[in-house]
Order: C-alpha cells, then sequence, then structure tokens
C-alpha cells in the first residue's frame, strides 16, 4: 500500500504542517515532524481517489501536481486573511466536503471565491463528485418527458429517486436544450442522450447529449444512416480508451438491413459495426428504451426465428464496448420456456444486469425481474421481484431503491388507465401524461469536454 | 487478537499533541488511524502529532475509543454517540476535519466532511464564505457574470444563518 503514491496526499502531509506551525506560533521543533510526513506520504485517503486517477486522462494531459500547484498560489494570496482566524483549510479537504453537494449547490458555490470556482470546475474534482454521486441515493434522479401533441413541444421534469414514494409532486421543469418533440434515449454519468424531432417532418430528428443538472448540451454528430425508425441507443464509458461511446441498434422487427452504429465521441462520426455472427435480429423491447450498459458492455435481446410463432428464441447478446466483440449469455431458464404474448428486455438496476418480462401464466399477467448477480456467473440469475396485475400490458424497470423496491414504466392496455410509473405498492406519485424516462446520477461532467 | 492482547499487557501509545500535551491510549485504539497505524508498525511507541491541537485531540481520543468497542449490540449507542459528536460550531468542524484528515481516520473524515456538507446546504455563497472565513476575490461585475451564467442555480430562497 505504501507504495501506491498518491501525490495530492503527499503534498497534504508535507504543506500542512508548517500551515498550522506558522499560525500558531510555536516556537518549539518537532525532530519527529519529517519521518511522520514521509510516512503519511504514499498512502492514499479516500476511495474516491483510485477513480479519479483513473480518469485523470480526462485533464487532458495536465499533471494533478502542476493543478496544486496553481491553487496552492492563489492560496498563499489568502492565507494572510485567514490565519488571523487560524482556520486555513487546504483544497484537499474543501474538495472532500463539496464533492458531497448536489450539483445546483456547487454551481452557486462557484462565486464564493476564485479558488472554490476552480476546485468545482476541475476535471478531477469532477471525478472525485461522480464517484460519491454514483454511491449516494441522493444523487440518483429520474429524467422525465411529457409531450404537447398540439404545440409539437416537449417538457422535461426532473424528479428525486431518494425516497420510494414521492412525498409531493417535486418534478422540477428543466430547460429543454430544444422545445421541439425530444425523447430521452439513455443516460450515462449524469448526461442523457436525447433525440429532438425537428419541427417540419417527424420523420427527421438530432441527437443531443444533454446534463440536466448543468443544463449544458451539445448536438451530437450526425449518424450516416438516417435517424429515423425504430432504435435503441446505450452510452457508456471505455476504461481501455478513455472514450465515451454511443451505441445504435436498430430493431429490425420490421425486416429493415440498416446497419447498426457506434460513435466515439472524440472521433466525431459514426461508423458501421459488424453484424453479428449469427445474423440473428434485435427486438428491444419499447421505443427508445435503452441498452443494458454493465461491465463494460452493452447487451440487448436478440430474437432467433419468426417473432410471431412460438418457436421463436430469444438470446441476450452483450457487445463489448473497447473491442467491439459480440458474446451471448443465458437468460434464466424461466426465462427460455415463456411462450405466448410476451415481452422481454434487459436493463440494469443497482448495478447488475436484469432480464424482465412482463408474460400470461396459469391465467395470471406477471412482470417479473431477474438478476444476474455475479456478472459471467451464469447460475447467480436469481429473481429480483415480480407482481401479478392482469392490467399491464408491458412493463420496463427504471430503478431500485435501498429497500429492494422496483420503480418501472407500465404500459396498460387502452382502457386500463394511463402509462404511469409505479412500484408494487402503486403510483410513484408522478402527474398523468407523462411519456416515460430514464434514471440518471447526477454530475458534473461536461458534454463540451467530451468531444 | 484483541483477546490476546488483553490477556498479555495491553500495548500502550502516547500520543503528543501540538500544543505538548500527551495522552495515553492503548495501541489498538490508536491503530484506527493510518497515521498512527504506520508508526506502530515502523515501531514506534510515542507518537508526536505536531498538528493536531489539545482540543480537538481529547475529542478523536474520545472518537476512537467509543469506535474501537464497536459491537453488533452497540449499534444504536454508537449512532447516539457520533449524532453528539458532530454536533458542535462550524470552527471546531474544521478542526476536527483538518485534524481527521491528518490522522487518516477515514470513517471520522467522512463524516465530518458529509455533516459539513449538508449543513452548508442550503447557504447563500455570502453565508459560506463568513463560515469558512474566506474573503471575497471577485469583483462585483465579475460576480454578476457568474451569477447570471448560472441564473437558474440562484432562484429561491436561501438561508443566511451562520450555524
Amino acid at each position: 500500500m505504501k507504495k501506491k503514491c498518491n501525490p495530492r496526499s503527499g503534498k497534504l502531509a508535507n504543506s500542512c504542517a508548517p500551515k498550522i506551525q506558522k499560525q500558531k506560533k510555536k516556537k518549539k521543533k518537532k525532530k519527529k515532524k519529517k519521518s511522520i510526513a514521509n510516512t503519511i506520504k504514499g498512502k492514499k485517503f479516500s476511495s474516491g481517489e483510485d477513480a479519479a486517477q483513473k480518469f485523470n486522462h480526462i485533464s487532458k494531459g495536465k499533471s494533478i501536481v502542476e493543478q496544486s500547484n496553481k491553487y496552492n498560489n492563489t492560496e498563499t494570496e489568502q492565507m494572510d486573511v485567514d490565519q488571523a482566524l487560524g482556520i486555513q483549510f487546504q483544497e484537499d479537504i474543501i474538495m472532500e466536503i463539496l464533492s458531497r453537494l448536489p450539483v445546483r449547490y456547487l454551481v452557486q458555490f462557484k462565486c464564493v471565491s476564485k479558488l472554490w470556482k476552480a476546485l468545482i470546475s476541475d476535471p478531477y474534482f469532477t471525478m472525485k463528485h461522480l464517484n460519491h454521486a454514483k454511491n449516494g441515493r441522493d444523487f440518483q434522479k429520474l429524467l422525465i418527458y411529457q409531450h404537447s401533441i398540439t404545440e409539437n413541444t416537449s417538457s422535461m421534469y426532473c424528479c428525486s429517486l431518494s425516497s420510494v414514494q414521492l412525498v409531493e409532486i417535486n418534478a422540477q421543469k428543466l430547460d429543454c436544450p430544444s422545445s421541439s418533440t425530444s425523447v430521452v434515449h439513455c443516460s450515462c454519468n449524469g448526461l442523457a442522450v436525447i433525440r429532438v424531432f425537428k419541427r417540419t417532418s417527424a420523420k427527421q430528428s438530432v441527437l443531443m447529449l444533454w446534463n440536466p443538472s448543468t443544463r449544458e448540451s451539445i448536438v451530437l454528430p450526425d449518424p450516416e444512416f438516417p435517424v429515423k425508425g425504430h432504435f435503441c441507443l446505450g452510452m457508456g464509458y471505455d476504461s481501455t480508451s478513455g472514450d465515451y461511446k454511443i451505441l445504435k441498434i436498430r430493431n429490425d422487427i420490421d425486416g429493415s438491413k440498416e446497419p447498426n452504429g457506434i460513435l466515439v465521441l472524440k472521433s466525431g462520426s459514426w461508423r458501421n459495426i459488424d453484424k453479428h455472427p449469427r445474423g440473428i435480429s434485435s427486438q428491444v423491447s419499447g421505443m427508445g428504451s435503452a441498452l443494458a450498459f454493465v461491465n463494460d458492455a452493452f447487451h440487448w435481446i436478440c430474437i432467433s426465428g419468426n417473432y410471431f410463432q412460438d418457436s421463436r428464441t430469444y438470446s441476450l447478446v452483450s457487445f463489448s464496448i473497447s473491442n467491439e466483440v459480440y458474446r451471448e449469455i443465458p437468460l434464466p431458464e424461466e426465462i427460455s420456456c415463456l411462450k405466448g404474448n410476451t415481452s422481454i428486455g434487459v436493463s440494469v438496476l443497482d448495478g447488475m444486469l436484469c432480464a424482465y418480462s412482463t408474460y400470461d401464466h396459469e391465467g395470471k399477467r406477471t412482470f417479473k425481474i431477474w438478476a444476474l448477480k455475479d456478472y459471467g456467473v451464469n447460475e447467480s440469475w436469481n429473481t429480483l421481484f415480480s407482481i401479478d396485475d392482469r392490467k399491464i400490458c408491458q412493463a420496463l424497470p427504471k430503478y431500485r431503491f435501498a429497500n429492494g423496491e422496483v420503480l418501472f414504466w407500465c404500459i396498460y392496455l387502452q382502457g386500463d388507465g394511463p402509462h404511469s410509473f409505479r412500484t408494487s405498492r402503486g403510483p410513484f406519485g408522478i402527474p398523468d401524461a407523462i411519456q416515460d424516462g430514464v434514471a440518471f446520477t447526477e454530475s458534473l461532467i461536461s458534454p463540451k469536454s467530451l468531444i | 487478537m484483541a483477546s490476546t492482547t488483553e490477556t498479555k499487557q495491553k500495548k500502550m501509545l502516547i500520543l503528543k499533541s501540538a500544543d505538548n500535551d500527551e495522552f495515553e491510549i492503548e495501541e489498538s485504539v490508536g491503530v484506527q488511524s493510518e497515521t498512527i497505524k504506520n508508526l506502530v508498525e515502523d515501531g514506534f511507541t510515542f507518537v508526536p502529532l505536531p498538528n493536531v491541537y489539545t482540543k480537538a485531540l481529547i475529542k478523536i481520543i474520545d472518537y476512537l475509543k467509543k469506535h474501537a468497542n464497536k459491537t453488533d449490540s452497540n449499534d444504536e449507542e454508537i449512532k447516539t454517540f457520533d449524532k453528539d459528536f458532530v454536533n458542535t460550531t462550524f470552527d471546531d468542524l474544521f478542526e476536527l476535519v483538518s485534524a481527521a484528515n491528518y490522522l487518516h481516520i477515514s470513517c471520522l473524515m467522512n463524516m465530518l466532511c458529509q455533516t459539513i456538507a449538508d449543513r452548508i446546504k442550503d447557504k447563500s455563497p455570502e453565508a459560506v464564505r463568513k463560515i469558512f472565513h474566506i474573503n471575497c476575490d471577485y469583483t462585483p461585475e465579475e460576480e454578476a457574470k457568474i451569477r447570471k451564467a448560472n441564473a437558474q442555480a440562484f432562484e429561491g430562497q436561501f438561508d443566511e444563518s451562520l450555524d
């Protein structure tokens, strides 16, 4: 452990000693000081730093040490004022505190001082904050949207997922990057991929990458293939190359032969990917639903055989984000046996790959979710959640709460009520007329920094 | 391991604060601090802590003692202790967090940072400056520009209190 040298901890241990001594004007020399400082040097303190270091490339080659020096200068200028009060905080501690705050507070606190603005804007801090956010229930949000058919516009709302039941309707209206009709496709590290339909024609659309927490957005490059028809998108971070990538898989029930494509954000253009070796078609449930990204791979369901016949078989396909290799993961046995009016999909809940299905069984209509508890261990499929409700036509899981309760988007048969978000306890409390949504983790990541 | 040290003689450490007060504690209590643990592994039994003042050190030793005796049954008791521990002024919390950072006690550091973060959440930038003893180094024009650029974050009511 001592060998894992962390420049930040090292600097901290060395720098704080003289500062405090100076403040209190201690006369006595501390003989052991050097040895303590040296011992601490190389020790890492927070669990967030590992990940932060992993993501260092995002700071575009600037070394952490250089950045620290930059702040130290600002800090020294301020020190004279603060010394009188006997409190001098290193930027390390300020970052530790601020990394626990939701994004909207950080945006406000940029105007506390130049140092705070520099800390909050630093890519190192962005990754540290994300690392906290991923593990914090308070940072999990649901991005929902609503279309106005008469005006051809959409409104976006954000609501907290910190409690199972919305205490009040706390959905906050967001400034959309575009007022045209928009659909949310997927999210990754606080960023949402949205599809905006041009006003002139419902067939033409553009893709945008949007951070709903900071309201920053960019228009993504146009795919070479037309952005129309039914397709699913997934976004993931490739830790091997340090790139964010977006994968587009056509939902080819209609027999289209369009190729699937991938966008490496930094490259600025889409390219086609190889076809699945067995040539099976992709069926991804629900228009606009996301590909499941977990364990450095995208996942979706493919069908072999005739979709309209019971001879069809489902496969769970994975596509590795770094080397673009297809694999197959056996589905839970129960799913493989399903016949009749069935819908099947995959998603990620609580970091686990999940398969779900709505199906008829012994006169009941059941919505059930299975989780692959240990990725790569096919025996570890377990039932995660199950509910019987004859009215449910189809359901898509969105989020799993700390107590195991699952939030899902429920599509009813006509006449059985409006589609809505609900849990096993009943409606989630979001008003009707919402058109689906995507769960995401708040982050400070700037879409502009990724291209 | 705890039982063997109990049956034998308990190993003791002496911690010396920045104001030269000395405190004797059990080694098993002290090694919850990574900084102390490293020194103990290097054979030290006398640990000078030039960055930790007596006032903070007394509180931290209390914390370490309480948490060293953590069992399944006293979970509630420790929760109450922790709640009281952080129920203090911002200046005290800052001193404790500096000490916890220097001593590398990650659970304490976590708790203190979370407490401070929770308590500054709804504060205005002005209140945060006062709490952290920061002088605003923006010109009024610069500050107005930042506020304008992030206007939606400044909607609603702020908490201007300093506690």
